[in-house]
Formats: C-alpha cells, structure tokens, sequence
C-alpha cells in the first residue's frame, strides 16, 4: 500500500480563525433548539449547505462538521436520529465543531431562519477557537477584530518527542487582550482560545525557517580532451 | 571374482571431490506472509574447504565443509500503522471529556515499508557422510535401437555412463549464526525507510513525524512481535520460519547424491581408442577397442577408493 503523507500538515503557516485549515477547529454552542443551515463558504465562495438539528432531548453533546465534505458533497454525519431522517443532531448543551480535513479558506455562516446564529469568520463571546501547531518557531498572535496581540514560541526536541501523548492543551482566554500574552508550546500541543469579545484570531508564523543542511557543492566536470592544445602542438 | 579392479588414493578422491565442491553454487529466494508483516529471503552461497575422510567403516566423511554466504539477505516488510495527532481534549469535565479535538492523521492510510538486512559476509558450517555408490546411467535421449558405439559416436554423445555418488548423503548443517549486531543494523535500515518514506519533508517535519509515527524500533518490535533478543528471532526466522536449513540440506544431498557425480566411466568403456592402421592390408582406421561393463561395484577403506567391475 503506497500511503500518501498529509503535506499540508506540514505547511500551513497562518492559522485563522476565520479561515479554517487542516490544524484549525472552531467550536460554537447552539443553544437555541431548531434546525441550522450552515453556509460553508471557501475563501468567501459559498461552496454548500449543511443542515444539523439542535434537540432539547438529544444527548449528544459533540457534532462534528467537515467542511471539506461539505464542499465534496459527502455527508459524514448522516443518522437516523433526527425527525427529518438523515439530519445530525447535537443537545442544546453540547458543541458544534467546524473544522476541514483538507484544503484551508473555510468558513462557515450559521442561520436559524433568517437569524444569524453563528459567524466563524466573527466570534462571539462563548465560542473557541482550537488549533495545533507542528513547526517549532516563533508566531504572531492577534486578533484582527481587536488590537491584542501576542507571541507563541513552538520549541521541539529530542526529550519532546517522548512526550508527544502526554501533552496537556493550553488554554488562553481572548477579552481586550490575550491572557497569557506570551506562549511557550511544544509542537503539536493543543491550543485553545476561549473568546470573551468580538474576534478573528490570526496566527501567523514569525519565526524564520532555519535552513536545511547544505547538501554539498554540485560539480560540473568538462570531458578531457585528449587531443594536445594548440600551443603545445606550436612548441 | 571381478574382471577388473582399479584403485584411487585416498588425495585422488579428494580432487575428485574438489573439483565439483568448486562447481557448487545455490541462489534461492522466497517470501512468507506472517499477517502483520511480510518477510523474503534472497541468498546465495558457494563451498569452500572441507576436510575429506575415507574411513575404514566403508564411509566417507566430508567435514569442516564452508558454506560462504556470497549473499543473505532478509526482507522486512511492515505495515505501519496509521498514526494521527491531535484527539486531545478542549473541554474536560470530571466525568470525561466533552468535546474533542478532530484527530489528524499523517498518512491517508497505512504505510508500508520495506527493509533489507543484508546479513551475509558470514561461514557456516556442513558435513556430509555416506557410503559411495555407482548407478547406471542410461541416456533417456538415446533412440530405441541405438547400438552403444553409435551413440557414443553422436554429437553431442548419447552414450550411457556409470556414475560415482555419495548415496544418500548423511547432512549435518549448523544454524545459521546471524551477528549479534543484527538488532543495530534493523534500526538503521527502518530508520533510513522510515527517512526515505519522509525524504520530502524539511529537517524538523521529518523529526516531528518520525516523533508521530513513535520511536520506530519500537513501533517496529511492536509489529513484529520481537523479543528482547533480535538476534535470536532473525536466527528462527531463518532458520525455522523459511525452513532455511531444511531447504539447504536437500540440496546439498542431491547434489552430493544424485545431481553430480564425482566421476563418470563411459560404457563400453574404450580400453583402446581409434588409430591408424600400422599395417598394409585392411581400412585405414582401426577402431577403438571397447568393453560394456556388466557390473561395476565401489568400496572404500580407510586409504583408498575400489572399484570392481564385471566385463563382457
């Protein structure tokens, strides 16, 4: 079996709340029962609809939305729960978490009616944003929405690679500012922004990429000519 | 009482014997699916040495017989299993977490890799005793009705021939005795397929899927099955798994014993070969003088080799 490595995993390197990648969840709470249509856009095209059902007496408490699927046309959400069959349901006290499987731009536009209940590229207090982060270097931090900033420093090492498994999420919090302001992260730790204003979380590598070990000078060698050059032919 | 008998030293048996050591030469491959994993062989050895014995029991003894490994090579392939980050929890609770991170996984599906250990440059030993022996040997190429001067006389020769072999050969084989830094040479060889898997990737995105996927000879042992003693497991897979030993022996017995001989004697033999006639009356050519041998027996004491044949 030829596997393909995920590639983008390694090469994202803005993560954007309102701009979903490969890395980048965001998670919103329903607390309305009814039925939702989520308008997933890509880079601000409307790519599909997807339908979920908030159920007073529903129990679960985690939906999952790909809006990578969505786009495809899949529906991987699909059960028998709902009273219109085939439509995913989630309790009023549970969460719904958008994120992508591949490709990066997403966005998703949340309306109940005519309401709009959540906007991705515009959350609201309550809402999270979770991302990992895999290359060890420096990042900007900021809300686009707000003035905070930040900086997160993403470290790795021979002793980290031991305790991958083992590593607990750090939680920041977003009102006018970040709290903590400064990160210090192991790569592939979880990040999660708890949002207590209006907000657009940006993450954007800051640090340069250290350059990949020179690989040797390339030589060119010309073919020998055998025959004597003219000026020793002369002598 | 025999017509004939012709004795052989016991340093002329030993030519003999060297001469078709020397052209001995085994190359054989094979793979067995084991479920989590797929293991091959591809070898091939010559012999060298071996200390010849008559002995005095009617027996030859060939000991001290090497077996060089020109190539030993034992194929790993592994089926890695899929390995994803994330999972983790974003909001627990102490009756277990509500919400999940998506989990995101390296590879789309399970990778597979494929290791080889080349594990030759190494001697093992064999011997082999048994009694000689001559068959009979009738050429299935000859013709119904073919008189045996004529097919001697064929291009190429469709003669019949007695031929000498060791019957039946008794085959002592030692294990194959992998070096014991064997256990190094598989992490070196997963690390640079688990590297060659990732050959894309800049430094520390290799680093940190190598970290992903687990520390590989660890994640390899897991797969594997392997105990603490690599060395010792590579021996059993060779050795028992492929059924290696068995494989050898076999043939090695019907080389020694059936496939070539130590020498061959033409029947009829020509006592005298064709000449021109000396005198002037009769052909010109006189043909040569040839005798079928009805029986011919082989025995052996501890300083020479007998053979005892029966003419006409």
């Amino acid at each position: 079996m030829k596997a393909r490595l995920n590639r983008q995993l390694f090469e994202e390197t803005i993560f954007d709340s309102g701009a979903l990648g490969l890395t980048t969840s965001v998670v919103h709470q329903f607390a309305e029962p009814g039925v939702y249509a989520a308008s997933v856009r890509r880079i601000g095209v409307h790519v599909g609809v997807f339908e979920f059902e908030v159920r007073g007496d529903a129990t679960e408490m985690q939906l999952d939305i790909n809006l990578a699927a969505v786009d495809r046309g899949e529906r991987e959400n699909d059960c028998d729960c709902g009273p219109q069959r085939g439509l995913p349901v989630v309790s009023p006290k549970g969460y719904v978490l958008f994120h992508a499987t591949s490709g990066g731009g997403w966005s998703v536009h949340v309306g109940e009616g005519k309401k709009k209940a959540f906007d991705s590229e515009r959350l609201t207090a309550g809402d999270m944003f979770a991302l990992t982060l895999l290359e060890p270097t420096k990042y900007r931090m900021e809300n686009a929405l707000g003035g905070a900033k930040g900086t997160i420093d993403v470290s790795f090492s021979p002793a980290d690679a031991k305790r991958l498994s083992s590593l607990q999420p750090v939680i920041v919090t977003l009102k006018s500012g970040f709290a903590p302001e400064a990160l210090k992260l192991v790569a592939t730790q979880g990040l999660v922004f708890r949002v207590e204003a209006e907000a657009r979380i940006v993450i954007s590598r800051h640090g340069r990429r250290d350059p990949e070990p020179a690989r040797g000078p390339f030589h060119v060698q010309r073919p020998r000519i055998a025959e004597p050059r003219a000026k020793k032919a002369a002598r | 009482m025999p017509n004939l008998t012709i004795a052989a030293s016991e340093d002329s048996f030993k030519r003999m014997f060297n001469a078709i050591r020397d052209n001995f030469s085994f190359a054989d491959a094979d793979s067995i699916d084991f479920g989590p994993f797929t293991a091959g062989y591809d070898i091939a050895f010559h012999l060298e040495n071996g200390d010849v014995d008559l002995r005095a029991d009617n027996t030859v003894k060939i000991d001290e017989l090497d077996i060089k490994w020109d190539k030993l090579d034992l194929s790993l392939g592994i089926d890695i299993p899929r390995k994803c980050i994330g999972g983790w929890c974003i909001i627990p609770s102490p009756f277990g977490c509500i919400l999940r991170f998506p989990r995101i996984c390296l590879f789309d599906d399970d990778p597979d890799i494929e290791v080889t250990l080349p594990l030759g440059g190494i001697t093992s030993e064999v011997s082999l005793t048994g009694r000689l022996v001559m068959r009979h040997f009738d050429n299935p190429a000859r013709p119904p009705g073919m008189h045996a001067w004529d097919a001697q006389d064929a291009a190429p020769s469709l003669a019949s021939e007695w031929r000498l072999f060791i019957d039946d050969p008794v085959v002592d084989i030692d294990p194959i005795d992998i070096a014991d830094t064997v256990g190094d040479l598989l992490e070196a060889a997963v690390n640079a397929a688990i590297d060659n898997l990732l050959f894309f990737l800049p430094g520390w995105a290799r680093d940190i899927a190598k970290a992903i996927l687990g520390p590989v000879i660890d994640l390899i042992r897991a797969i594997l099955d392997l105990p603490d003693d690599i060395q010792e497991w590579i021996s059993d897979l060779l050795n028992v798994s492929f059924g290696l030993l068995d494989i050898i022996a076999q043939f090695i017995i019907d080389y020694f014993g059936d496939k070539t001989p130590l020498a061959t004697i033409e029947d009829p033999y020509p006592l005298l070969p064709a000449t021109t006639n000396p005198n002037n009356f009769g052909p010109s050519m006189l043909i040569p003088v040839k005798v079928p041998i009805r029986r011919l027996a082989v025995f052996n004491t501890d300083v020479e080799m007998v053979l005892e044949a029966d003419i006409g």
